[in-house]
């Protein structure tokens, strides 16, 4: 079973990895997002959507990388599961921001905003960025089978 | 030849589901704010007619008990005072505490500490309490 393993990760290229990373980038992102908006003074704007897109893209990138054939989609699907997750966010959030960016916009507005808010746009732009170049990215070595 | 052609396909791709995800949301937004927007481009989505066969019929249904506008003022102003006088209270400063030295912690009793609703004027005023006079705000939270 170890062997599998350490041969599994052998075969696979840096596409994969980064494709990986994006996928723990959305562990990470549902975690704050939840604990973000899971206590009683922000209930009112979690997006449960959001969060349910965010997993089925979690799921869809893990499985999708397990066998060789379906690798190739993975960060496609990643990346198209976590857009629908951003624009959830964005349709139950977007009252926030522009409330707190109304007439003005300093970086002081911008970090001290609610780190909820803050930590998944930054987290969501991470994860489109390596997201869609792992799109362009081979997910296994050339010439190496299984 | 088919290498650029996958690779085209794809930033289309890429690029067409970007902009509809896009579309479909501001549309949303928009359609939720529409007499915002309407307002701030000043565009008109609804008129008055006249009907010509009512004239010379009494058609106002909420007659003002006031002769001017300027009465209708005096009278609001008095009423604002009335409600500012019955709201109002006045506070005994035992022991000094007031006015509040920074880092004491306040709690807020009301409706809307129990169900806050952070948006407006009342996040601004937790903001600049919290953030600017270095108050610690105590909200009370539904179990």
């Amino acid at each position: 079973m170890l062997e599998k393993i350490k041969v599994f990760f052998k075969e696979k290229s840096i596409g994969f990895y980064v494709a990986l990373s994006v996928v723990v980038l959305s562990i990470i992102q549902v975690i704050i997002y939840s604990v973000a908006f899971g206590n009683s003074l922000w209930e009112k704007y979690i997006s449960w959507q959001s969060i349910l897109f965010s997993i089925i893209a979690i799921v869809l990138g893990i499985g999708l990388s397990i066998f060789k054939v379906t690798s190739k989609y993975a960060p496609s699907g990643v990346v198209l599961f976590e857009f629908l997750a951003f624009l959830m966010f964005a349709r139950f959030g977007y009252i926030y921001f522009s409330e707190l960016f109304f007439r003005r916009i300093s970086a002081k507005l911008i970090f001290g905003m609610y780190y909820g808010y803050l930590w998944n746009a930054i987290i969501s732009l991470l994860i489109f960025g390596l997201g869609i170049v792992s799109i362009f990215m081979k997910q296994s070595k050339e010439g190496v089978s299984a | 030849m088919k290498k650029l052609l996958t690779l085209s396909s794809k930033i289309l791709l890429i690029v067409t589901t970007f902009l509809l995800g896009m579309i479909i949301l501001i549309d949303v937004i928009l359609i939720e704010n529409a007499s915002a927007v309407n307002t701030f481009f000043n565009s008109v989505t609804q008129r008055i007619e006249k009907d010509e066969s009512a004239a010379g019929k009494d058609s106002y249904y909420y007659k003002s008990s006031f002769k001017s506008v300027k009465e209708l003022k005096k009278n609001g102003a008095a009423y604002v005072e009335a409600v500012v006088a019955e709201g109002a209270t006045l506070l005994k400063n035992n022991n000094n505490v007031l006015p509040l030295e920074k880092d004491k912690e306040v709690s807020l009793f009301s409706t809307s500490s129990v169900d806050p609703v952070l948006t407006g004027t009342q996040l601004v005023a937790i903001y600049f309490a919290n953030e600017i006079a270095g108050f610690a705000i105590h909200l009370l939270h539904k179990k």
